[in-house]
């Protein structure tokens, strides 16, 4: 119990992380999906090689660039200046930024698959039925691409939760403000502290196999109901 | 041939290139009736309905009567425009019920305040589809998919009703079925309809009047029975659709005999009543019983 009362900050943290990122990922992804879905610019094949990045470079070289960017000598610094502060790295609000830019692909790809699937057609007959471009989005192109965002919105949250390199970069090991639960694992086990170590692993681990088990429902459920 | 200054109802008009292909047509229709587009897949028909629509930008002119829609200063997107469109698939919302599909429309014109000139209960009852009403559309068939389409557009109030190869992804007894469907539609609502078919013998039963495309640009237009006269376009024998037809005016009605007369070049002709005004033009397709 006095394990649990001791890890319960850091699971808390890595909760509220993961949530936050994810409505920011929503928010920004949402739109990128939609632009890269429909537009015919020139520059839509560097946008998509730009927004992937992070899924095959190692998530150190990223928390290395988010580290100089995030701060005091990079943009992050003129922003923490703003509100009184000197830099963004090793803050809650610098670790949410990373988190949004390390998760992105696997917020847009799933979203931008399911654009792709739906294509302009429904969009096209809304708007033969009075429907105007924004007010179409949400009565026809959110809830037909609903798995797509549901699985986003699962890939982005649990992505954000399982993140260990660029954490460790630009977020180090501050508890209730960067110390989320893989830096806290990778921290009892360099200390000895099993104990709490193998209550975060296992946690994950049962998490992690919820996590699997409702996509796999969730692309069931919407594969039926398509056919 | 060219309509009278009165019935200039709907007049359009496009020339621009989509890659190698160019559209360059100018043509009318009046505001009541079936005017058919026909040509040979590929002449430009779908890309003209998409420009009426405004899904197609094209440089060019659309007026509907009063209103403009397009020209050099002005383009009304889709959906500020009274446009009805069946598209060769039904294109039903998946994530709706039929009711929902059908009112999807008709919520959006009536915040728009546009008159309400087609009521549910006569489009439900003309289209016969009240049973389907509280089904979901993926456990409709093809027929049905297409008539709640046809229902949905009508719903939405539109000034036009565009029709693209409504019939093409149908099997033969569910065409005869939307077939008669749209007779219906012709003979009940006053609502212009721009039908696009590569059918002879869809377009010789169905429309008024005929515009054939070619290559994106007009060969003729008039009267349908006129111009199938003309270009020889005569439907091939031994089809379904196999009937000649011809083009006659409606000079009174007789109400107690239940009969309308007609007028076809000086002869009369009478028929059972029907619901169009004097001087409209009505086509005939003569069939034989033996």
């Amino acid at each position: 119990m006095l394990e649990f009362i001791e890890i319960w900050p850091t699971i808390a943290l890595t909760l509220y992380l993961a949530g936050i990122t994810t409505i920011v990922l929503l928010i920004i992804g949402t739109p990128i999906a939609w632009w890269l879905c429909y537009t015919k610019s020139k520059w839509k094949d560097i946008i998509a090689a730009i927004v992937t990045l992070p899924l095959v470079l190692p998530p150190t070289v990223i928390g290395f660039y988010l580290l100089i960017a995030l701060g005091p000598q990079g943009p992050g610094g003129w922003i923490a200046n703003l509100f009184g502060g000197r830099s963004l790295a090793f803050t809650f609000e610098g670790l949410v930024i990373g988190s949004v830019i390390y998760s992105l692909p696997f917020v847009v790809q799933p979203v931008r698959n399911s654009f792709d699937a739906m294509g302009k057609r429904p969009l096209e007959v809304a708007a033969t039925l009075g429907a105007s471009p924004w007010n179409a989005f949400w009565t026809v192109a959110f809830p037909l691409a609903r798995p797509g965002f549901m699985t986003g919105a699962i890939l982005g949250f649990t992505h954000t939760i399982g993140e260990f390199g660029v954490v460790l970069m630009i977020g180090g090991n501050i508890t209730g403000e960067t110390r989320v639960i893989s830096i806290a694992i990778y921290d009892y086990v360099e200390t000895l502290q099993w104990g709490p170590a193998h209550m975060l692993a296992g946690g994950m681990l049962i998490f992690s196999f919820i996590i699997i088990l409702l996509m796999m429902k969730i692309e069931k459920y919407f594969g039926k109901s398509r056919s | 041939m060219t309509l009278s200054t009165k019935d200039k109802a709907i007049r359009a008009s496009f020339s621009g290139r989509i890659g190698d292909f160019t559209l360059d047509i100018d043509f009318q229709m009046p505001l009541t009736g079936i005017t058919a587009l026909f040509g040979p897949s590929g002449c430009g028909k779908t890309t003209i309905l998409r420009c009426l629509a405004g899904l197609h930008k094209m440089p060019g002119h659309v007026t509907i009567q009063d209103e403009i829609w397009q020209n050099e200063t002005i383009f009304l997107k889709p959906h500020k425009r009274s446009v009805g469109y069946i598209f060769q698939e039904a294109n039903l919302f998946p994530h709706l019920t039929v009711h929902e599909n059908l009112l999807y429309g008709a919520r959006r014109a009536e915040r728009h305040n546009l008159k309400e000139t087609f009521h549910f209960n006569d489009v439900v009852e003309l289209l016969a589809i009240k049973h389907l009403l509280k089904r979901t559309t993926t456990s409709l068939s093809g027929g049905e998919r297409q008539r709640i389409a046809i229902g949905r557009a009508i719903l939405a109030q539109p000034r036009l009703l565009l029709m693209d190869e409504p019939l093409s992804a149908l099997d033969q007894a569910t065409k005869k079925g939307i077939f008669s469907c749209f007779q219906r539609l012709h003979e009940e609502f006053h609502l212009p309809i721009l039908y696009v078919s590569h059918d002879i013998n869809e377009i010789a039963q169905l429309a008024d009047r005929i515009v054939v495309i070619s290559n994106g640009r007009k060969v003729e237009e008039g009267f349908t029975s006129d111009i199938i006269n003309k270009l020889g376009l005569h439907p091939p024998p031994n089809t379904s659709y196999q009937a000649p037809t011809i083009t006659a005016i409606v000079t009174n009605h007789d109400k107690e005999e239940q009969i309308t007369w007609l007028d076809y070049n000086g002869k009369k002709i009478c028929i059972p009543i029907q619901n169009s005004e004097i001087g409209a033009q009505i086509t005939l397709s003569i069939q034989t019983n033996i």
